[in-house]
């Protein structure tokens, strides 16, 4: 029917768009392309989850934003006008649900992180913390995980301006100019948070990173 | 030679390989003379590459799930129309004021040619000079008649210029001054 989604018993479709670029997945979803809805979701989902995962510090909490990021992209691809990357674009909702969240919530976001965790928050995750055993020889993935979550506190350390532009340059590779965009500052306010945070992450990583 | 307080913004954007030349030819030489600096640069470096394998999170296997849950539970959109007028005035936004501005300047030149054209275009093979040059032609030597019968002299530069035309066109026993082209 022209104008609604098509859907199926099944939710959402993925599969069919795999190798198609974002901009062709817009225009399908324009089109109420539920399978190109699918593919975006594959793609962007767990990019999206790391980030507001470490912008609020909590996994029930980055789970619901995250699907509210998708639920607002879904209700307003009309009004998409393609001058941004879709990526911008989702980081932009992403980073505006971040604001909104902490608003409401206004408390204190650092992260407590135990040795007992699995590293991934997802419940079929085989990755685990091993204690120090000098017989047994994987202690270089055991300091590999310690460090791994040295970095995951000191990130939650940093004050939210510094710490979403570090997340998008450092650990999702976006551009000078994208991040301005998605946090809507001029682009030499993009360097300085970023050279701050570095700054403010290279004293409290300084174990891991002195030469 | 720039100090540290200066170079070391600068630091972080090396390490990041978006200096241009001539800031990247600055910040070497600093850091090549600069201990401070120059192991606040090694420290970043070791520091993005251990950004950069900090894994990706994954949210829990029903995400998927419970996303599709809130889709289908969202009202469904109506179908939008073809085109309709304030749909297109709504899209055009900020566009408005400056779609409005060229309008009206368009047609108010539309009207400015129009009325030329209708005030020009009186009657057949007559132009608007013509017609409103005799009028005020005829006006003048009628003036220039009263005036010079009004105050007689004998310049002849005054003489009725009907008259000394009319004098011209007798050639035998009229009064020559010459040439009345020097005279006028």
């Amino acid at each position: 029917m022209i104008g609604q989604w098509t859907r199926n018993s099944t939710g959402l479709q993925q599969g069919i768009f795999v190798s198609y670029p974002d901009k062709i997945l817009v225009d399908r979803c324009r089109a109420r392309d539920q399978s190109a809805f699918g593919e975006i979701v594959a793609r962007y989902k767990n990019k999206l989850y790391s980030y507001i995962f470490r912008m609020t510090g909590n996994a029930e909490d980055a789970e619901d934003l995250t699907q509210e990021v998708f639920v607002r992209m879904y209700s307003s691809f009309d009004t998409f006008k393609n001058q941004s990357s879709l990526s911008t674009w989702l980081f932009r909702i992403a980073s505006n649900i971040c604001i909104d969240s902490f608003r409401r919530n206004k408390k204190n976001r650092s992260i407590a992180y135990s040795l007992d965790e699995p590293l991934h928050s997802a419940e079929d995750s085989e990755a685990t913390h091993e204690a120090p055993d000098s017989s047994y020889e994987p202690h270089r993935q055991y300091m590999r995980i310690e460090h791994q979550e040295q970095i995951e506190v000191a990130l939650s350390k940093l004050p939210e301006k510094l710490r979403e532009v570090v997340l998008l340059y450092d650990l999702e590779g976006a551009a000078y100019d994208e991040i301005a965009e998605i946090v809507n500052c001029p682009l030499g306010t993009v360097k300085s948070r970023l050279f701050n945070g570095r700054s403010q992450l290279r004293k409290l990583l300084s174990d891991y990173v002195a030469p | 030679m720039k100090n540290c307080q200066a170079i070391a913004p600068l630091i972080s954007e090396y390490i990041n390989g978006t200096l241009d030349s001539k800031d990247v030819w600055m910040v070497q030489s600093h850091i090549a003379r600069c201990e401070p600096c120059a192991l606040m640069a090694a420290e970043f470096q070791t520091l993005t590459q251990l950004l950069k394998k900090v894994p990706e999170r994954t949210p829990t296997s029903s995400f998927d799930e419970k996303l599709a849950s809130r889709i289908a539970s969202l009202p469904q959109p109506s179908p939008r129309p073809r085109f309709s007028l304030s749909i297109f005035w709504q899209d055009m936004g900020r566009s408005r004021t400056t779609v409005l501005r060229s309008a009206i300047a368009l047609a108010s030149a539309c009207a400015a040619v129009l009325g030329i054209f209708l005030v020009t275009s009186r009657g057949p093979n007559t132009t608007a000079f013509e017609n409103a040059e005799t009028p005020l032609l005829t006006h003048c030597i009628e003036q220039h008649r009263i005036d010079s019968a009004a105050q007689p002299l004998s310049d002849l530069s005054v003489q009725d210029v009907s008259a000394r035309q009319d004098a011209q066109n007798q050639p035998s026993d009229a009064l020559s001054y010459g040439d009345d082209q020097d005279n006028l």
